[in-house]
């Protein structure tokens, strides 16, 4: 083992390049701290059945290039090709997390590779199910690099994608035109597709749904709650219009609905308005096997 | 001579030798049905491995949940795992697909049986408890025949309430033998369109209804699980056609009781789901679950419980499976304040 100075990024592009599961995405913090500080951690290399191979550092690898470094190369004994992947799983692993393109396109190596692995390494690489994730490869192969590079920011769950895919192809790319159109964040894009998931289920017209909508997420949003929750939306109305019959009283049910415990908040500033949360209270007490949700 | 081509034993080094195990390697040789070695396994992925392990810890607390009310129930986790396929099921959640597995430390389930004994009795209590947790209690019975080792372990033992739970007509096994006269096979139980979409495997519902007849006439107690009922168009008529055929068939005596669960999951499953009329409206319950809104709910509940009394009058303990106390009072009639309350009411203490 040595680490050496005198390959070129020239030379490492003639490398064999078997592990470049790399989105286009590059994480902006390791270009500004090659930018800053140049490479910190080397390249490792090694002979794998008489080819010289890139292992591990396919992104820091990219950046060397774009910014003209030479590459700092930690060389290793000749192996077979399931130990170079095995040391470039580890390797990562260690360092980062995958982010849903390369996790697609890893397992798609590891299952058509029929690769064995130790589950403590596929855990921590996060793969999930790999027979799974490897079916998305045709989604992912489909997709243009602005795409990927979206999901790969975004960090769409490999859920997410899965329903994704099993929307038809047209709805599938309508969705990520228009999440990526309004900009939505992680957690918005994952409520968001689960949501639209149940409609395609349920035989809804997604499509109209969008072309309603894709000026505003809350518009959206809007949309797609009175068309999944009809039950919950009415629930709420008449809940609210029975509890707006007290202007003294604030009821609040639980969330949903769910539970027996509801909450009264009342506000006052002398007997007088105290005298009146009373009435209220009595009268709530008549009234209350009359409410929306209890009747 | 039937053959079951696609389930295969596993045995392990740990497997214990003993009348289980002795018999579950006859009714293998009966049937067909290949033994390999857990090494092998992996070879047989698309199978259904029943593994046999001399993993202890039998029972428990149903795990149930602590925000709803629940039963007080407990659970003997013989097997886990299921040879059935409905697409709703929860185990797919939580349960190690590649293996079902059959716990055979039959010696270990006996001690524990006798201390759980000890220990209700020590309280007074009269507990219901039963296998249909985390497998179906009888489909396995051909293969690994069980139920006769817990009915004779529960004989005598006139305070604990023994309950299988079934989705099967797999009852052989357990035909004149002596038993505690409280013993009772419940059915989970859905519609007949239900049952052919989406409880692949399972014995139609007919059958089950005439498999509870035939226990009856051996002088067992039966008991039926609407659970999950399944929301969608004309689900009334449906249900009323199952409870119908029930009451055609079941003297309103013999039931021990009725249960109702409406549909509830984790997030994951929905991914699972083909048939349509499975995304329905739900709302995240206070476990975190999918379930129907309240108001559904409630309005299944009635309903069934208004064709369960059309047919039986009101002498059935109906009871709702992990739900809301204000549901409770409304559809029940009754305030419970704790779960041992619910127990009571199920087994006709009050």
């Amino acid at each position: 083992m040595e680490i050496v100075n005198k390959t070129t990024t020239d030379d490492l592009e003639t490398f064999y390049k078997p592990f470049n599961f790399s989105c286009p995405l590059t994480p902006v913090e390791l270009e500004e701290s090659i930018q800053r500080n140049g490479q910190i951690t080397p390249i490792t290399v090694a002979k794998v059945s008489n080819r010289m191979t890139l292992i591990s550092g396919y992104r820091r690898f990219e950046l060397l290039k774009k910014y003209k470094v030479k590459p700092t190369i930690f060389f290793r004994e000749e192996m077979s090709i399931e130990d170079a992947f095995l040391h470039y799983l580890t390797e990562n692993t260690f360092q980062r997390r995958f982010n849903p393109i390369e996790k697609i396109r890893i397992s798609d190596y590891i299952v058509s590779n029929n690769i064995n692995l130790p589950p403590a390494l596929l855990n921590r690489a996060e793969l999930g199910d790999i027979k799974i994730t490897a079916s998305l490869i045709d989604f992912e192969s489909g997709l243009t690099d602005e795409l990927r590079v979206f999901i790969a920011e975004k960090n769409i769950t490999i859920n997410t994608i899965s329903r994704l895919v099993r929307m038809n192809d047209y709805v599938a790319r309508s969705i990520l035109k228009t999440i990526k159109i309004l900009n939505l964040s992680h957690s918005e894009i994952n409520k968001m597709m689960l949501d639209l998931y149940i409609l395609y289920m349920r035989r809804e017209n997604i499509e109209e749904i969008l072309n309603n909508s894709s000026s505003s997420y809350n518009q959206l949003k809007e949309i797609i709650f009175s068309k999944l929750n009809p039950e919950m939306q009415n629930l709420t109305r008449e809940f609210n219009k029975f509890k707006a019959s007290f202007k003294r009283l604030n009821i609040e049910p639980p969330e949903n609905f769910e539970g027996d415990r509801y909450k009264i908040v009342a506000h006052f500033a002398d007997e007088s308005e105290i005298d009146e949360i009373i009435e209220e209270l009595l009268r709530l007490r008549d009234l209350w096997k009359e409410n929306p949700i209890l009747k | 001579m039937e053959r079951k081509s696609n389930i295969k034993i596993v045995l392990d080094d740990s497997t214990t030798a003993n009348s289980l195990t002795e018999a579950i390697l006859k009714n293998a040789q009966k049937l067909n049905i290949e033994i390999i070695k857990k090494s092998d396994s992996v070879k047989y992925n698309n199978n259904q491995l029943l593994l046999l392990s001399n993993q202890k810890g039998f029972i428990r607390a149903c795990p149930c949940s602590r925000n709803y009310r629940c039963c007080n129930y407990f659970t003997i986790d013989t097997i886990e795992g299921c040879i059935f396929d409905c697409e709703y099921c929860i185990l797919k959640t939580f349960i190690d697909p590649a293996f079902i597995l059959i716990k055979t430390d039959i010696d270990s389930l006996r001690d524990e049986i006798s201390s759980f004994y000890q220990k209700i009795s020590d309280k007074n209590l009269t507990i219901r408890i039963g296998t249909g947790e985390l497998s179906d209690s009888l489909a396995l019975e051909d293969i690994a025949p069980y139920a006769p080792i817990l009915i004779e372990e529960f004989r005598g033992k006139n305070n604990l309430i023994l309950e299988f739970k079934t989705k099967s007509d797999k009852i052989d096994t357990i035909l004149n033998l002596p038993h505690n006269p409280l013993t009772t096979v419940s059915f989970s139980i859905t519609t007949d369109y239900l049952q052919k979409l989406i409880e692949k495997g399972t014995s139609p519902i007919e059958k089950r209804i005439e498999t509870a007849k035939t226990l009856v006439k051996n002088n067992y107690r039966v008991g039926f699980h609407f659970d999950p009922i399944i929301f969608y168009n004309g689900y009334e008529k449906d249900y009323e056609k199952t409870i119908c055929s029930i009451a055609k068939n079941i003297s309103v005596d013999a039931i021990s009781w009725i249960s109702f669960g409406t549909l509830r999951f984790g997030k994951i499953l929905i991914d699972r789901f083909e048939s349509p009329f499975l995304f329905s409206e739900y709302i995240n319950d206070m476990e975190g679950k999918y379930r129907y809104p309240i108001s559904i709910r409630k309005h299944i509940y009635q309903t069934l419980k208004n064709i369960v009394d059309s047919y039986f009058g009101n002498n059935i303990r109906v009871y709702l499976c992990m739900e809301l106390d204000s549901l409770n009072k409304s559809i029940i009639g009754r305030k419970f304040n704790t779960d041992l309350e619910v127990n009571n009411y199920i087994v006709g203490i009050n």
